[in-house]
């Protein structure tokens, strides 16, 4: 089995946790909660109160948070492959593969929230009901992808991983606004894509391939600072 | 030949640890573990040193993947595999050379673990996990280096006289690094001793003697109330070579030796225990033996 998948397989075990079960169920009851409570305060404009906030807001990055702590045995990028590290095994190449893994369940869990905000908070009448079912699905998945990338790199800064909680706020903190430094989060990004404030009154087109660019630059930068 | 080098290397808690060999077994006493595990972790190339520098065949363990592969590695804290049965998971974790099923039975007979094979990983206890990894790391084919922490600390003799007999062999042609507490096992390992101090400091090569010399490590000085019935009771214990005892102080004092500061300090806490002595301080019986060198009154 080659080293990329050895890593895949390993992180597939490790995030059979509780914990991240746990933490991904108690997203999905938050964002159905919340989903039902916008909608029964107001229908009109409920799924895109649900989206921007509680998916899009809390659920996405929080699950791309608990995924990549549990690959990273709530310590540095890598810490958990040591065990297999001393016996040949690249850890950049393990990193990458259980990163792999740690991109696509976030990109399916951020999927599912999406469309269980849209069961409680849209109206089954409404004939845009699957096109933007479709649309937030695809930038939902964008944006799972993109955190993972962007807590892996944060994971790799302090003694002990401590630079995603670091990640955690700048995310929350800057990309809230519209001012360049939300153009550097994933947050600032997403949110222009889902038809809100653009960050430096960036286009949906350039926004997305500027989540892709940060995304791909904090995977290189994470695998980077992996020792071999 | 194959060449380990260390040259300056500082890692908490280790200070300016320096050392070159060969092939060849050397041995490092420790004085407390985490130095110790410390070592072996940076000889795994699983740790990076924060100064100076470590070579094997002059690359180092901490940058080379496919060099960490030839060596054969005991930690101090021998962690489970990843897999859902014993045989799968070190297939997956093991280099291609010992991934096939005859190396993964050999490895598991050396261990005696072959009933367990179909096991969890998680299930093994601790010394079977060590056990497993000392197999692995005897069973690599043509080791660069064997770091091993404690590669004598098994309960089974049988294994221990297997680990001896691979280790004569290997050192032929490997530097081996054994790190140790035990001065019984250390004598036992032979080759070059050094002595790891709990400052982290490593000095050497010591003469062997200064290694089994009881006073050296494993004197301890017991203040009690009863120094005649405690005394009595340490003298029938194992791991216990010397006992005396002084009445002229108010509570008396007992000093016991051994080989190693694990048997003497197991046998004091057995000894205190059935007695049911009132101890008042344990103390190192370094003091009581430079005072008595100093020509001094006893402490």
């Amino acid at each position: 089995m080659n080293t990329t998948a050895l890593g895949a397989r390993s992180a597939g075990e490790q995030l059979r946790s509780r914990l991240v079960g746990l933490g991904a169920g108690l997203m999905l009851v938050l964002v159905a909660c919340i989903a039902r409570l916008e909608r029964s305060e107001l229908a009109s404009g409920a799924l895109d109160r649900s989206l921007f906030g509680v998916v899009f807001g809390w659920a996405l990055p929080l699950t791309a948070f608990l995924i990549v702590s549990d690959i990273c045995s709530q310590r540095r990028l890598a810490f958990g492959f040591d065990r297999l590290a001393r016996f040949g095994h690249s850890r950049r190449w393990l990193v990458a593969g259980s990163l792999g893994v740690a991109g696509v369940l976030t990109a399916l869990l951020s999927v599912l929230y999406v469309w269980v905000a849209l069961g409680f908070a849209a109206s089954w009448q409404s004939p845009q009901l699957l096109g933007d079912g479709l649309t937030s699905s695809w930038i939902a998945a964008l944006g799972g992808i993109s955190y993972v990338a962007w807590f892996a790199f944060w994971s790799s800064v302090g003694r002990n991983g401590g630079g995603r909680f670091i990640g955690l706020i700048l995310d929350w903190g800057v990309g809230l606004g519209s001012t360049f430094g939300a153009s550097l989060v994933p947050r600032g990004h997403l949110r222009n894509l889902l038809g809100g404030l653009p960050p430096i009154g960036l286009g949906q087109g350039s926004s997305s391939l500027l989540l892709l660019g940060l995304s791909a630059v904090c995977l290189a930068l994470a695998l980077w600072r992996v020792d071999p | 030949m194959h060449q380990l080098e260390l040259s300056n290397v500082w890692c908490a808690p280790l200070q300016g640890v320096s050392l070159r060999t060969g092939s060849g077994c050397v041995v490092i006493v420790y004085e407390s573990e985490p130095p110790g595990a410390t070592l072996i972790n940076l000889l795994a190339g699983l740790t990076r040193p924060t100064r100076g520098a470590i070579r094997v065949d002059g690359q180092s363990p901490h940058q080379a993947p496919a060099l960490r592969g030839h060596f054969g590695t005991l930690l101090a804290n021998e962690e489970t595999l990843p897999g859902g049965r014993l045989d799968e998971a070190l297939g997956r974790a093991l280099a291609p050379q010992l991934a096939t099923d005859a190396a993964i039975s050999a490895i598991l007979a050396a261990a005696d673990l072959q009933e367990e094979r179909s096991k969890h990983p998680t299930l093994l206890s601790y010394e079977q996990r060590r056990k497993l990894a000392l197999s692995i790391a005897l069973a690599t084919p043509a080791p660069k280096l064997l770091a091993l922490f404690e590669p004598l600390m098994f309960s089974e003799p049988a294994f221990r006289e297997r680990v001896m007999a691979s280790l004569v062999e290997l050192a032929e042609s490997t530097p081996i690094v054994s790190v140790t507490a035990s001065a019984r096992d250390a004598t036992a390992l032979g080759g070059t001793l050094y002595f790891l101090s709990s400052l982290g400091i490593l000095r050497g090569p010591v003469p062997v003697d200064e290694v089994r010399e009881p006073e050296a490590k494993a004197g301890f000085l017991v203040e009690c109330d009863d120094p005649a019935r405690l005394a009595q009771a340490l003298s029938t214990q194992p791991g216990v070579s010397d006992v005396r005892w002084f009445e002229e102080h108010t509570l008396g004092l007992v000093e016991a030796r051994g080989p190693d500061i694990f048997s003497v300090s197991q046998a004091i806490a057995n000894a205190v225990l059935d007695t049911g002595s009132n101890v008042r301080a344990v103390r190192s019986a370094r003091r009581l033996r430079d005072a008595e060198h100093a020509g001094g009154p006893r402490p």
